[in-house]
């Protein structure tokens, strides 16, 4: 596989930063960029080419404003070829049953991953996918 | 009480009955009268009329037909039909389908008449306070459940941060990363500011209001001492006025006022240099008015009129959030004191709270 390239949305900047420690540290990770509002990771979604276009996005679920269901639901509206390309699993700190059946029934997102983040359970989630 | 009086509505197609009834009730009742049962409707559709009285009767449209018209309208009101001869299916009708209370035989005792009102009377008030406590109860069942839904994020989330620094410091093998440390007190110190709003939240939720003296300027100087980290570049001018003696709810008005300056110190603009909150209090015999004036980020038009609700929160430029709780106990304190609140907010200039208070020095 590829080192791929993975977005982060998450409103916890103190997650972020945790993220993108532990995935700088993985040798099948290219690049993380992190955005902490699925308003700005979807504007720069939208200047994207599909060649610099994410492999992974890692999305958070409770966030204000534009809660993780939300964002999918506009990331659903690019073209099929994008969407395609791109895998997304979501992540939450919460233990709420109808957030987590939900993320779970999503047609786009993978899975569902518990915080903190495991980065060898989310390598056996994704790696036959590329 | 002149506004509290019940409203009746009476409709029958014989007028002498409408005038005496009126000019017989209009004393006790806020009566209103109808010829024919379209009059009727017109009222029921437009006056929240508490009891009907309706004749059996009528040319168009019988008693019991015109009382289950009414049941979409005003579906608490207490209904009594009124039949010139005893008729027994007449009766078992109107209770079946207009949920008729009493039903009262012409010519008509007029004592026993005012006794019925007032029996219905009496039901209708209870009905109404059964209703306002499901209401209650109803808000508080949800609150309930948007509290647990909100436990299960907003505490475990810094603690899942937490473990995932102590993660992280475990693969790096270095055993002091100052980068970390701060990352977790940062947790800390949220997850304990949650717990603090969730127990004034309680306090304020259950207790009654407790009557103290209040000196404002000592409460401003120990709101002040007591917020966690001002940083530097925050500039705050206090003007308090206060000439007479103030009795207040100690607890809930520092529990506003807290919380409000702790937004402000917050929620600061990154592009001023100098970060400004003005507090003004002016505390006379009536009441007191407090502004609360920042020039930080502002709040945008579209979710000002969402700020006083429960986990209703902003995603801020400078990162820094809030429980979603804050404003939501500011306002229900408030309203078991008596007060208001207003505010005025724009990107640009900044964010202004004004309070009133009722002071209660006659009520100690």
């Amino acid at each position: 596989m590829k080192p791929i390239n993975i977005l982060l949305v998450d409103d916890s900047d103190i997650d972020l930063f945790i993220h993108q420690t532990f995935l700088s540290k993985c040798d099948w990770v290219n690049s993380v960029i992190p955005f902490n509002s699925g308003t700005l990771a979807l504007a720069y979604l939208a200047d994207c080419t599909l060649s610099n276009w994410p492999d992974l996005i890692l999305l958070d679920i409770q966030m204000p404003i534009m809660n993780g269901f939300e964002f999918l639901a506009k990331f659903n509206f690019f073209e099929d070829e994008f969407i395609n390309k791109c895998k997304v699993v979501m992540v939450s700190s919460s233990l709420d049953f109808g957030d987590n059946s939900r993320a779970r029934a999503n047609s786009i997102a993978l899975d569902l991953l518990p915080k903190p983040l495991n980065t060898a359970q989310l390598f056996e989630i994704i790696k036959d996918k590329y | 009480m002149q506004t509290d009086k019940i409203k009746i509505l009476y409709v029958d197609d014989e007028e002498n009955n409408l005038n005496s009834f009126k000019s017989f009730f209009r004393k006790y009742y806020e009566v209103y009268i109808a010829k024919n049962a379209a009059d009727a409707l017109r009222i029921v559709e437009t006056i929240p009329v508490e009891i009907i009285l309706s004749d059996q009767r009528m040319p168009a449209i019988t008693g019991v037909e015109f009382l289950e018209k009414t049941l979409p309208f005003c579906p608490n009101s207490v209904r009594i039909l009124i039949t010139g001869q005893s008729d027994i299916d007449v009766v078992i009708d109107a209770i079946n389908r207009g949920q008729v209370f009493k039903y009262i035989q012409k010519p008509w005792d007029w004592e026993k008449l005012s006794l019925i009102l007032e029996n219905a009377s009496q039901v209708f008030l209870s009905k109404k306070e059964i209703n306002s406590k499901n209401t209650e109860l109803e808000k508080l069942n949800n609150e309930l459940n948007k509290f647990v839904y909100s436990v299960s994020h907003d505490l475990r989330s810094p603690l899942m941060s937490i473990l995932g620094v102590l993660e992280l410091s475990k693969m790096e093998k270095d055993s002091y990363n100052p980068t970390y440390s701060k990352k977790i007190e940062d947790c800390v110190l949220k997850l304990d500011a949650y717990l603090r709003n969730i127990i004034d939240y309680y306090i304020n939720s259950k207790s009654d209001e407790l009557l103290q003296d209040i000196n404002f300027q000592e409460l401003i100087n120990d709101i002040l001492k007591s917020q966690n980290k001002i940083d530097d570049g925050v500039f705050i001018e206090t003007n308090v006025k206060q000439s007479e003696e103030f009795i207040g709810d100690l607890f809930r008005i520092k529990v506003i006022l807290s919380n409000l300056i702790s937004n402000a110190i917050k929620f600061k603009n990154p592009e001023n240099a100098e970060h400004k909150i003005q507090i003004v209090i002016n505390a006379n015999q009536k009441s007191v008015y407090i502004t609360i004036t920042d020039n930080g980020i502002g709040i945008l038009q579209e979710h000002l009129e969402h700020i006083f609700k429960m986990f209703f929160r902003t995603l801020t430029a400078n990162e820094k959030q809030g429980s979603g709780i804050g404003l939501y106990i500011v306002k229900e304190a408030l309203e078991k004191i008596g007060g208001t609140i207003e505010v005025a907010s724009s990107l640009e200039t900044g964010t202004s709270f004004k309070i009133f208070i009722p002071n209660k020095v006659n009520n100690k």
